[in-house]
């Protein structure tokens, strides 16, 4: 230990606050498991990507291009979004990930006093991101697995600033239709800023499902998250984006570091955004179908489940999540343990293909030799 | 990077002369912290016996000498500097002199160590640190008499309505507590400060301990779990209990206990006093503990449960030859990843007498010893301590070593050879797996 004066130096928020500890990486894993694959199951990743023009654009990207700063403000891919949307270009901000946009956010509206209202069972980043920047986080419980809006909006006081909204909500894949979102914005009527992270958004089929992209016009305090590392498979590029009205995404962008995204993934989002190819069709088809195996299971099994939107599925369990993540670590399998995202026992699977998800049902069920 | 508690410090050469500076700064320090007359004087009489220990083994040796006030007791500790030549005196079972003209013993640190509550010796950073405590007086409040497991579940009231799990809402909440404990349990899968709820209180307020409640709908107390921090990354719980019948008790507050503590420091938490089988709520059966408690004459079996917080994604240890059976059994039967290196004499430089570390709990009749330093006589050391801890009436005796470290890995050959067997294995116990050894009386 050094001598360094840190009750001094660090805040109490930085000096309390428990640190996230990624997995180690694939290779290592696989040497000390003596594992000839590894099937990673516990990042919500596709594994079907990238979508065929990213990886037509990628195999044409020259080295001779790295030692040159990316553009700084991803002017491309952002007219890419401008046109798919039918938006103006100002009216998106690209991150590294959206977890940099999450960031960005509680820095350009929160103050020191100030407050975030989101659920206590969603993406945790939301809560994290809060916390270690000094800023209360009002975790409000989740109803049925649901974002309770009745509970949320009770939540909010005159130092709420912003709501993050996980729609649909990872881990739980519950959502709020259309009728629930106007009822909730409505409510709130522009006095807070809210967030909709549609993180899997394009995985829902769904008619009543909202694209908050479509309803930014009639509420201005609405920004709306995406990103390229879900559907879109480009989780190795750190890519996401926010779309709002052009005066908030001009306030965001003060708070936001420039030059943040890299010149390959502002190319292989373009490529992706332009991609016409049944590649998401394609994907929804195998998620739908990795549901469908995954509920007969559970069922079969007598476990308390819940699957609906996104490409994961929750499953609980008699046995510790962190047994069971050991268990199946062995045969190949990796998972997301969620007792330390207050779902004590319960481990999240992302959806891959067919023959993967056979190996893990076979996995899973030897786990539990007498059920 | 905690608030110091209040505490008065004294800096003073390892020499008899200092005595009465010495006892007045404990006895003084004893009062206005708040212990009886009665107490304090066992305080002060232990620092005078600590302070000739040391002045007849680090003579002049300089010492910092400081009574502070902890939230269930008031503690003299002793630091100073030490180099692997001082250390060897710090063991419990060495003694201050040869035998003297009598043929009685040298006194050791074990005598001195007599008339306090805890008693602990440690290493922090470059320093040792002498600890004597002495508890504040609580009020014990008598346990009813034991019942057998089977008349209890006939006793215990029907829950009313839904229940909730929270922390205690009221100091009189944990007093009913401790009574109903002690009403509906034997007295072995009670913790110790049950019999004094104001202990616990002061506990709870240090947040050296915490407690999550079940109170039914009609507000009756209906359940407990209370847990500590042995250490940054495991925490060790009590419960959980259960005083009504119905409403899934035990369940509600193993979830919340784990929920609680989930993303905390913590990778492991245990308990090895757990009043239910928790095979049912993710726990594992880690080990069956043989324990002798004071007012028994026959050792009761305690079964510890425990269950990782996180992601174990495996890491290497290190392990003696004849404790890798123990560590593979135990590895494969928690399905624990880990790659296992044997420790072996490399011809490096070992000092000539081995060091450990001790916790002493009379009231448990329990010690746990850690070893410190690494020696040539560590088979010797590890008798010459159950020898002087066994005559000092101590029935409980461990030694605990972290597998994270070569030369504490390769103490288990010596333990094994004096009568410790392998007891428990505890993942993520302390830097890396630690392996908990048990003495065990050799049958005649
Ligand atoms: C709901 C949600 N939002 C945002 C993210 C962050 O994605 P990224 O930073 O890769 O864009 C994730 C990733 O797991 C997520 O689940």
């Amino acid at each position: 230990m050094s001598n360094l004066p840190l009750d001094r130096l660090v805040p109490a928020h930085i000096r309390l606050f428990e640190p996230y500890y990624p997995s180690m990486p694939d290779r290592e894993l696989m040497a000390l498991y003596g594992l000839e694959y590894l099937h990673r199951l516990h990042n919500n990743e596709n594994a079907l990507g990238p979508p065929p023009l990213v990886r037509t654009r990628l195999e044409q990207f020259h080295a001779g291009a790295i030692p040159v700063y990316p553009n700084g403000d991803s002017r491309e891919l952002r007219q890419a979004l401008a046109e798919k949307f039918g938006k103006s270009s100002e009216q998106f901000l690209v991150g590294n990930g959206s977890c940099e946009l999450i960031s960005s956010v509680v820095k350009a509206f929160c103050e020191e006093g100030d407050n975030i209202v989101t659920a206590d069972r969603t993406f945790a980043v939301y809560e994290w991101t809060a916390s270690f920047s000094g800023i209360e986080a009002r975790l409000i419980p989740l109803n049925e697995f649901a974002f309770d809006p009745d509970a949320m909006l009770n939540a909010i006081d005159s130092r709420t600033k912003v709501v993050f909204l996980c729609n649909p909500n990872n881990p739980t894949g519950t959502y709020w239709d259309k009728a629930t979102m106007c009822r909730f914005l409505d409510a709130i009527g522009g006095e807070v800023i809210v967030v909709a992270d549609e993180a899997y958004g394009e995985y829902v089929d769904r008619e009543d499902y909202p694209d908050c992209i479509e309803m930014l016009e009639r509420y201005p305090n609405l920004i709306v998250f995406r990103t390229f590392s879900k559907m879109y498979a480009l989780a190795a590029l750190r890519v996401g984006y926010l779309c709002a009205s052009e005066e908030l995404v001009d306030i965001v962008r003060r708070a936001h570091v420039a030059y943040s995204v890299n010149t390959l993934g502002q190319l292989a989002a373009a490529a992706a955004v332009q991609d016409d190819s049944s590649f998401v069709a394609d994907t929804r088809t195998m998620v739908a179908n990795g549901r469908h195996m995954l509920r007969t299971l559970f069922t079969d099994m007598g476990f308390e489940h819940s699957i609906n939107e996104g490409n994961y599925a929750m499953v609980k369990t008699p046995m510790s999540d962190t047994l069971l993540h050991r268990k199946l670590l062995c045969k190949g399998i990796m998972v997301r343990t969620m007792t330390g995202f207050r779902f004590p026992n319960w481990i999240r699977i992302s959806i891959v293909q067919e023959p993967v998800m056979e190996e893990f049902c076979a996995a899973f069920r030897a786990a539990f030799p007498n059920p | 990077m905690t608030t110091p508690s209040p505490h008065i410090t004294l800096s003073l050469p390892a020499d008899m002369a200092w005595a009465r500076l010495a006892q007045s700064a404990a006895e003084n320090g004893a009062g206005v912290f708040g212990l009886p007359k009665d107490k304090a004087l066992r305080l002060t009489m232990g620092a005078e016996e600590l302070l000739l220990y040391l002045s007849e083994t680090l003579p002049g040796k300089p010492l910092s000498m400081t009574v502070r006030a902890g939230s269930t007791a008031v503690a003299t500790e002793f630091e100073f500097e030490s180099s692997e030549t001082d250390l060897s005196a710090m063991n419990i079972a060495a003694a201050a002199s040869a035998p003297d003209t009598d043929g009685l013993p040298g006194m050791s640190l074990l005598l001195a160590s007599g008339m306090t509550d805890g008693f602990s010796v440690e290493r922090v950073g470059r320093k040792t640190r002498i600890t004597l405590i002495v508890d504040r007086d609580y009020t014990v409040v008598e346990a009813p008499a034991p019942r057998q497991p089977g008349d209890l579940a006939a006793t215990r009231p029907d829950t009313k309505g839904p229940v909730s799990v929270a922390p205690p809402s009221e100091s009189s909440m944990i007093l009913e507590g401790c009574v109903a404990m002690q009403t509906f349990y034997p007295q072995h899968l009670v913790p110790i400060w049950a019999k004094t709820p104001g202990k616990a209180v002061d506990m709870l307020a240090a947040a050296e301990l915490e407690i999550l409640t079940a109170v039914d709908a009609s507000g009756a107390l209906c359940g407990m779990i209370c847990w500590e921090k042995p250490s940054q990354e495991s925490i060790q719980f009590y419960g959980p209990y259960c005083f009504t019948e119905g409403g899934d008790i035990l369940r509600l507050l193993t979830e919340a206990l784990v929920a609680t503590t989930a993303h905390t420091s913590a990778k492991m938490l245990f308990s090895n006093i757990a009043a239910e089988n928790l095979a049912a709520y993710g726990f594992e059966p880690l080990a069956q503990l043989t324990y002798h408690t004071p007012d028994q004459p026959a050792p009761c079996v305690l079964p510890v449960w425990g269950r990782q917080l996180r992601e174990d994604f495996g890491v290497s240890v290190w392990a003696h030859p004849n404790l890798v059976p123990f560590l593979e059994e135990q590895y494969e039967a928690h399905v624990l990843m880990r790659s296992i290196k044997t420790t072996s004499e490399l011809g490096e430089r070992i000092t000539d007498r081995s060091v450990f570390a001790a916790k002493l709990s009379r009231d448990l009749s329990e010690a746990v010893l850690k070893p410190m330093l690494n020696g040539l006589d560590n088979e010797q050391n590890i008798q010459r301590h159950v020898e002087a801890l066994r005559t000092e009436g101590f029935r409980n005796i461990f030694v605990t070593i972290d597998l994270s470290s070569g030369w504490q890995a390769a103490m288990a050959g010596a333990l094994m050879d004096a009568c410790f067997t392998p007891a428990l294995l505890l993942p993520h116990g302390g830097q890396s797996d630690v392996v908990m050894f048990q003495y065990v009386e050799p049958t005649a």
